[in-house]
């Protein structure tokens, strides 16, 4: 079993990733506070906001790569115990 | 009214700018580290040979982690292209208003020589004009004859040109603020004229010697300091010193308090230093020459000062007891590096020093035109005992002054007054995080009156302490984030109660 454990061990590792780039997006909305009175700073600041949006959608595709990989794990563990079951029949 | 530099200007906004661009390459940085740290999960062997054991789920999860790390780096790129082009907007820009300032400095000095050249010739041409005017003059009176109407006509309608041409003047003051800008290269061709035997030429030639003709103030202001004693003028002399005023001279009424806000400053530097605002008896009491000295108590213990220095009270070109003159103007302008600071700076330096203000204290140095470049002298002083944090200005050329960055600057210029321009013209002070220039138009007579209002030049009007003194109340309302920030930054100095304390300054030159 020890490879479920070590695929929930990535998974885990993938809620750090995620949380990474929370981080990134909270920092990037703050890096928006320039105060600078231009057409152009007004569409640097749309931009920094767009892209803070798309950060928070990678956010969420970070936390289904670490669900798939949980479900995975899942699914390995479930065909180890079924093989080993097998095993122990063909015993 | 318009506001460049300090916390709202350009330089801030540009380094908020370059930090933003900075901060947005860090941020794809660490974008790019997620994305590989997930590709790094996709390709561990333990998952990769899972997939064998459970592929439906493995390649499920092996797509969300590559499509994932995908749009991570994808990100990243984007926010790393975007770091870039802030970065390069920000140098750009820079660069822009570097080439702008060079174009008009190099437009200034080219009306200025044209400007030194028309007065240099001028000077021979006005009295050649006015002899011949006046001997046409007393022909065209006497003569009744054919033709007399006509030609009556042209000498009135010359007359007519010659006051157009000084309305002109008046009416394009961008053309006299381009002169006084240019004005070293005013002098350089006022000498120029000298080589062909112009009076006015010749001595620009003789006081400033070849420096004249070099279009460079400092090398110009050294020659004059060096030849003109020889001839007479514009000798400094140095020996200032302060003398404390008798009791029976002490200010009092709202002039015994330490100033609440810049209009109270500015009011307080109209005291000290308003000539056109006193009768002229009083004008010539040599206790006019004052410096004034505030204590502001703070609330919480400790001291604050206010030191208000007087412009220029005589234009005489020798120095005589008044060390706020003319020669003292000269010695302040002559070095930026103030190792030339005159009777004046040492006048006002010896008052602070009698008033106790301690090496720690933050003090505030104000002053109007020359007071002012004297208050900017003070604080661009490496050895300086005084802990100088704020210096305020009113019509003062100090643009040149190597103010440090520990020091903020609030400058005030009227548009219309030429002397501000005096530096490197209009627009030159620096645009720093620091350094706030507010240039605004010169009050109406509506709005506050001077003496002999209707007579005076529009130049002079504008240069008017009194006129500064309504200026500066209206900064005290201002809600432009550049002068709250100064407004903010100066806040010890005019919330206080204390004492004021006045020092007569004199000249006494060393023998």
């Amino acid at each position: 079993m020890w490879e479920s454990e070590e695929i929930r061990a990535a998974a885990t590792a993938v809620d750090g990733v995620a949380e990474e780039v929370s981080r990134v997006a909270a920092d990037l909305a703050r890096s928006g506070d320039v105060d600078f009175r231009s057409r152009a700073a007004d569409a640097l600041r749309a931009r920094l906001s767009d892209r803070a949006d798309d950060l928070m959608v990678a956010r969420r595709s970070c936390d289904d790569a670490a669900a798939a990989l949980r479900e995975h794990a899942a699914a390995v563990a479930r065909h180890l115990a079924q093989l080993s079951d097998l095993a122990g029949v063909g015993r | 009214m318009t506001v460049r530099g300090g916390a709202g200007g350009i330089a801030v906004a540009l380094d908020d700018l370059e930090a933003t661009g900075g901060a947005l390459l860090v941020l794809a940085g660490r974008l790019l580290s997620s994305s590989q740290d997930l590709l790094s999960v996709a390709a561990a062997p333990v998952v990769v040979a899972s997939v064998v054991v459970a592929p439906v789920s493995g390649l499920v999860a092996e797509h969300a982690l590559v499509g994932a790390a995908g749009r991570l780096g994808a990100l990243s790129a984007e926010l790393g292209r975007l770091g870039g082009q802030v970065l390069l907007a920000a140098v750009v820009y820079r660069q822009a208003e570097a080439a702008t300032a060079a174009a008009v400095a190099r437009a200034q000095d080219t009306v200025g020589f044209g400007v030194g050249v028309a007065l240099g010739l001028g000077w021979v041409l006005i009295p050649v004009s006015v002899g011949v005017g006046w001997a046409a003059g007393r022909v065209v009176a006497g003569y009744d004859g054919p033709g007399s109407v006509i030609i009556r006509t042209a000498v009135r309608r010359a007359g007519d040109v010659t006051a157009a041409a000084g309305d002109a003047a008046a009416d394009a003051p961008w053309l006299m603020a381009a002169a006084a800008g240019g004005s070293e290269d005013m002098v350089a061709g006022a000498a120029v004229t000298g080589l062909v035997g112009s009076p006015m030429g010749l001595l620009a030639l003789v006081t400033m010697g070849p420096g004249a003709l070099s279009g460079s103030r400092e090398v110009m202001l050294r020659g004059l300091l060096r030849h003109g004693p020889r001839v007479g003028v514009v000798d400094d002399g140095g020996g200032g010193r302060a003398v404390a005023l008798p009791a029976a001279l002490r200010p009092d009424g709202r002039a015994a308090r330490p100033p609440r806000g810049l209009g109270d400053l500015a009011a307080s530097m109209d005291d000290v230093g308003a000539l056109s605002t006193v009768p002229r008896q009083a004008q010539r009491d040599p206790w006019r020459a004052r410096v004034r000295v505030s204590r502001v108590q703070q609330p919480a213990g400790g001291d604050a000062w206010v030191v208000v220095i007087p412009g220029t009270q005589t234009w005489a070109p020798t120095g005589g007891a008044n060390p706020s003159d003319l020669t003292s103007n000269l010695a302040l302008l002559s070095d930026s590096t103030a190792s030339a600071e005159g009777a004046l700076v040492q006048a006002a330096t010896d008052a602070m020093t009698q008033a106790g203000i301690a090496p720690g204290d933050p003090v505030l140095v104000a002053g109007h035109s020359q007071g002012g470049i004297a208050a900017a002298v003070l604080a661009t002083r490496a050895d300086s005992p005084f802990t100088i944090t704020h210096v305020y200005t009113e019509g003062s050329p100090i643009a040149d002054l190597d103010v440090p960055d520990s020091v903020s600057v609030l400058a005030v210029e009227h548009s219309g007054d030429l002397v501000p321009n005096l530096d490197d013209g209009p627009g030159t002070n620096p645009d720093t995080a620091t350094w706030t220039t507010v240039t605004a138009p010169v009050p109406t007579a509506a709005q506050v009156t001077v003496p002999d209002e209707a007579s005076l030049a529009a130049p002079l009007l504008a240069h008017e302490s009194r006129k500064y003194q309504h200026t500066a109340a209206a900064l005290d309302r201002s809600d432009h984030p550049s002068v709250v920030a100064w407004r903010d930054s100066a806040a010890v100095f005019f919330a206080g109660r204390g004492q004021v304390s006045e020092y007569r300054m004199e000249r006494v030159p060393d023998e």
